[in-house]
């Protein structure tokens, strides 16, 4: 890596037209000098979709925002509804900054998918990435409550009390993506290799 | 008029303008994205923004988000704090804090909702 949060980016994308850029490559893509992360084998790692588009990139947390418009305009693409973009955004941002924050070597892989179905999108968010078994325990916390948590909105309302006494971040990112994306949140640990991933099915015109 | 106490803050991505427009009402616009390196700045704002409407006895103070293209979580988390800032004050010096939305930026209407929620006595939206 170059100078302190120099950002490295590899692109992969199938089904899809990005701005002025064309991006024609179905896998593959090269590691940018640094090694990669396992590629996707675990029991989550089934996928189904007409358009996707993976990044592999060193982030920081200032880089999450440039990726969440990237991907914004993927969604734009495929997608077109504003209301669902934004949900989607906003899931894409939080689960990219709890990458970020949990990465134990600055590597984070994110993948964005989504398969057409009759009247419907069904979107599909990974982010995989390698933690210390602190961090992964954390992850698993916030994820088993918030799974066992019967009413999203709720939940995310007990969520905000506490961060109002929280110092160590918000502790919203997750409950956010359920309850304000309108995505469930699961996850799978392979070793020291943790993938998040938030997937629901969004009707065309916004509904979930 | 400036609220005492209360600066203009310009990050690289999170601008905010505050000021008193009557004697007991203020308005705080925010402008650009509130993400993760804007947290700390947002988060001293508010604080002194609550101290600020607290001595100068402001009833209510609009909070213009309409140009306000994103707002992460930790943010939002700044937001929640300072409700809670409000709601801890006694009820004859508490303010309600009027948000101004932009209807096309739907997270605004999901995240606004749910700072509602939190606390229905002290805050409307309005578009």
């Amino acid at each position: 890596m170059g100078a302190a949060g120099a950002a490295i980016w590899t692109v992969t994308a199938c089904g899809l037209r990005l701005g002025a850029h064309t991006l024609n490559a179905c896998g593959g893509g090269t590691d940018g000098g640094r090694r990669l992360l396992p590629t996707w084998a675990g029991e989550m790692d089934h996928f189904e979709e007409d358009a996707y588009v993976e990044l592999n990139f060193s982030p920081n947390v200032r880089l999450v925002g440039t990726v969440r418009r990237f991907v914004s305009e993927f969604y734009a693409q495929v997608i077109g509804d504003g209301e669902i973009i934004s949900r989607l955004a906003v899931a894409t941002h939080e689960l990219l900054e709890n990458a970020v924050r949990y990465s134990l070597d600055g590597n984070t892989t994110a993948r964005v998918s989504v398969k057409n179905e009759p009247g419907a999108f069904l979107v599909t968010i990974d982010t995989k990435n390698r933690a210390a078994e602190e961090k992964i325990g954390t992850v698993r916390k916030a994820l088993d409550d918030l799974a066992k948590a019967e009413d999203a909105e709720k939940y995310y309302q007990t969520l905000m009390r506490a961060s109002a006494k929280r110092t160590d971040g918000s502790g919203l990112g997750f409950g956010r993506v359920r309850a304000e994306s309108g995505m469930p949140v699961t996850y799978e640990v392979v070793d020291d290799v943790i993938h998040v991933r938030a997937r629901a099915r969004f009707e065309a015109g916004g509904k979930r | 008029m400036s609220i005492e106490g209360v600066p203009n803050v310009a990050t690289e991505g999170l601008r905010s303008e505050a000021s008193l427009d009557s004697a007991d009402t203020a308005l705080v616009r925010f402008l650009g994205t509130a993400e993760s390196e804007a947290m700390p700045v947002l988060s001293d704002l508010l604080k002194k923004l609550h101290a600020g409407l607290l001595s100068s006895k402001v009833r209510e103070v609009t909070v213009d988000l309409r140009d306000l293209e994103f707002m992460n979580s930790s943010c939002f988390k700044a937001f929640v704090t300072w409700v809670g800032f409000v709601e801890e004050v006694p009820a004859e010096q508490q303010y309600t804090i009027r948000f101004l939305s932009d209807p096309k930026k739907h997270w605004q209407e999901r995240s606004l909702g749910a700072l509602t929620c939190f606390a229905t006595h002290l805050i409307r939206v309005e578009n």
